[in-house]
């Protein structure tokens, strides 16, 4: 057991100002983030030994696939279950992700995300899907590439470390374009490729991408989204070239 | 208010997801309410892939195998007619989930790849890599985002379940938004509850409001009949909320399967019969302002006792006197500390007071439904007086197929639960003595 001196930035309300409180806690060195925020719950007293109402946070698996509990700590965009506290220089300071609007605490409305995806259309367009569960379709996919692609959990890691993603840029940031990909390679995709880059290539698609590369470098599963970004890129611009000359 | 041809889910996991896309298709508008926001459950941690018996490998596999390891592993205290029907959909459903986009397993020569799991003798479990439950969640999303730019699927997100009312066979769920913390009701005639919640603090609040349990010292869930209706008319339970099917979860690659079978059998049986899905909102007023009055009483509790750590020890309780192996006199100690426990609720105290987001006011009203969750599973413990499956006790460590071949089913009652048993279905596939292997426990 270690005392972790930990500063946390709290908010009581999307419009109410915010302001950094200070815990002291006893920890075993093993733990994580969110194991200490569990520990501040139990005893909601900050460093002073006044009580305070007990932070408020968002997190559900704990094994980095629902994508809960994206913070920024230390300055750096971590998802908190994977931090150990004994990696962090201590006082360790944990924030709410800045690009999106706070509710309160440490929990943001990412509902972005999900905007992104309904405006890109990243499904696959099939009737009877589960009518009919007698039609067959054989998956001639790269398997590896798209295991890869849908484990994409949807986190916000990539769009709070771009950019492009700012008030004054419509892009809709790499995590949509990563999924527009692995619909693209399923073998029902492939049918529908004209839809998929006629997509990407509107407002907010493939054209905000400045190619920052700091996406690849923040994300939690390591999806090889400049990779994607580039091969997307190339395919819109022979698209958009095919559909002048014909 | 009036409105046509609607359905109520609650849930955002695999089973609620397929259920709702399933009437979706049938052109049925869906309400999909739920704790967390879509994009988010739980179901990811589901391990291991699907099974479906293809025989792809020419191992000698067949429906009836799987439908008899099966069993097998629910030892022998599963319906067998629906148990079959499920071995019997196994490879239409992966037909479903691979059209849709799934990136399953691929052999060399691209076709699926079956493999063989611990606990089996034949090749049938198809992953899709590491984290199947991950690929098909995020498949079956994108889906309902697709019904959502539709306007088929509406989107509940973010809501604690309160309670449901019961009024002219239309039911209304209660239900707060944990973020402005307003509480509303949800009026329709015929409701699903898909996911049982964090500890199954939902399956609680259900059984406390009169649906039967039914084997809860094996986890169990609500009581259902074949169609996945409980005992009360219009409240339809499926994947990890109903009984059924769960004895076969433990042999790998069955978990999955059950979620998705009980999703597609439950929407199926609900359309066939044509129900009129039209739900009127009938005097209800009452109970949201009682409701409303909990939640203001709730918030002006200034006791001593923490509420999580109150939690910590019922986890504590569970873990040491409840789990396995299971020992007489250790349950009876868990039952009166509990009771205990449940004093000491009384005298609980909340250190947040904001009416913004109050996470910990959800945290204190979920918590007295534990309790009540924790009741029944030791009274089921102590009356089962054998071994079979996950239920192991040190006293009577033989499997007693004369007394105990029964479904438990048990009755909300606050002086304590009540116990019934009911006859298992084994009709297809009869009892041998055979196979049954015995783990000593230390």
């Amino acid at each position: 057991m270690t005392l972790i001196h930990l500063k946390i930035k709290r908010q009581d309300k999307p419009e109410s100002p915010s302001y950094f409180e200070n815990f002291q806690i006893m920890a075993e060195s093993g733990a994580t983030i969110i194991s200490a925020l569990q520990i501040i719950r139990k005893n909601p007293r900050n460093i002073s030994g006044k009580v305070v109402a007990p932070v408020v946070w968002e997190s559900l698996c704990h094994k980095n696939l629902c994508g809960s509990c994206t913070l920024i700590i230390n300055g750096k965009v971590r998802q908190a279950c994977q931090v150990l506290l004994k990696d962090c220089t201590q006082p360790i300071v944990i924030e709410p992700l800045k690009k999106f609007p706070v509710i309160r605490d440490l929990v943001v409305d990412r509902y972005f995300l999900r905007q992104a995806q309904e405006k890109m259309t990243a499904w696959n367009d099939l009737d009877a899907m589960i009518t009919n569960l007698e039609l067959e379709q054989k998956n001639q996919i790269d398997s590896e590439q798209a295991l890869t692609l849908a484990g994409c959990h949807s986190c916000g890691a990539c769009l709070e470390s771009c950019p492009q993603i700012n008030t004054n840029s419509s892009f809709l940031g790499p995590a949509v374009i990563a999924a527009q990909q692995f619909y693209l390679t399923s073998t029902l995709g492939q049918k529908q490729k004209s839809r998929f880059l006629s997509a990407l290539m509107e407002e907010g698609g493939i054209a905000g991408c400045s190619n920052a590369q700091n996406c690849v470098r923040h994300c939690p599963k390591e999806l090889p989204l400049t990779t994607v970004l580039a091969k997307i890129s190339r395919e819109t611009n022979h698209f958009a070239l095919k559909k002048i000359f014909g | 208010m009036t409105e046509k041809k609607h359905i109520v889910i609650w849930g955002n996991g695999i089973a609620a997801l397929t259920a709702a896309l399933r009437f979706a298709e049938e052109g049925i508008t869906v309400k999909i309410v739920c704790e967390t926001s879509l994009l988010r459950s739980i179901d990811v941690l589901i391990p291991h892939g699907i099974n479906a018996a293809t025989n792809y490998w020419n191992d000698g596999d067949s429906i009836t195998n799987h439908f008899e390891e099966s069993v097998e592993c629910a030892g022998h205290l599963i319906s067998q007619s629906l148990l079959y029907k499920m071995c019997e959909q196994a490879p239409k459903i992966i037909n479903f989930l691979e059209r849709a986009g799934v990136p399953f397993d691929r052999t060399v020569e691209k076709e699926l790849f079956f493999q063989k799991t611990a606990d089996s003798d034949f090749k049938r479990c198809v992953p899709a890599g590491p984290h199947t439950a991950q690929k098909i969640l995020k498949v079956l999303q994108s889906q309902l985002l697709r019904f959502e730019s539709k306007k088929l699927i509406t989107c509940f997100e973010g809501y604690e379940f309160l309670r449901h009312i019961e009024n002219e066979n239309t039911h209304s769920l209660v239900v707060q938004n944990i973020k402005n913390q307003e509480i509303t009701a949800i009026p329709t005639q015929t409701v699903i509850f898909a996911d049982p919640g964090w500890q199954h603090h939902c399956l609680a609040a259900l059984f406390e409001q009169g649906v039967f349990l039914a084997n809860p010292e094996f986890s169990g869930g609500l009581w259902t009949g074949e169609t996945f209706e409980t005992n009360k008319k219009g409240i339809y339970a499926i994947g990890d909320c109903s009984f059924r099917l769960k004895g076969a979860k433990p042999l790998q690659g069955n978990y999955l399967l059950g979620l998705l079978f009980s999703a597609l059998e439950c929407s199926c049986n609900i359309i066939q019969n044509k129900k009129t899905f039209v739900a009127e909102n009938n005097k209800i007023e009452v109970y949201l302002n009682r409701e409303q009055e909990n939640w203001q009483a709730l918030l002006d509790l200034t006791g001593p006792e923490n509420s999580y750590r109150l939690f910590d020890e019922w986890e504590q309780i569970m873990i040491q006197k409840v789990d396995c192996p299971r020992r007489e006199d250790r349950l009876l100690e868990a039952s009166q500390e509990i009771k205990k426990l449940k004093d000491r609720f009384l005298r609980v105290g909340l250190n947040d007071h904001k009416t913004w987001m109050n996470t910990e006011s959800v945290f204190v009203r979920r918590l007295p439904r534990l309790f009540s969750l924790a009741e029944a599973r030791i009274a089921g413990a102590l009356y089962r007086q054998e071994s079979r499956g996950t239920h192991q006790r040190k006293d009577y460590p033989e499997r007693d197929d004369n007394r105990f071949l029964k479904t438990t089913k048990v009755k909300f009652n606050p002086a304590g639960p009540e116990i019934f048993y009911e006859n298992c279905d084994d009709s297809l596939y009869p009892l041998k003595n055979t196979k049954y292997q015995k783990i000593e426990v230390a």
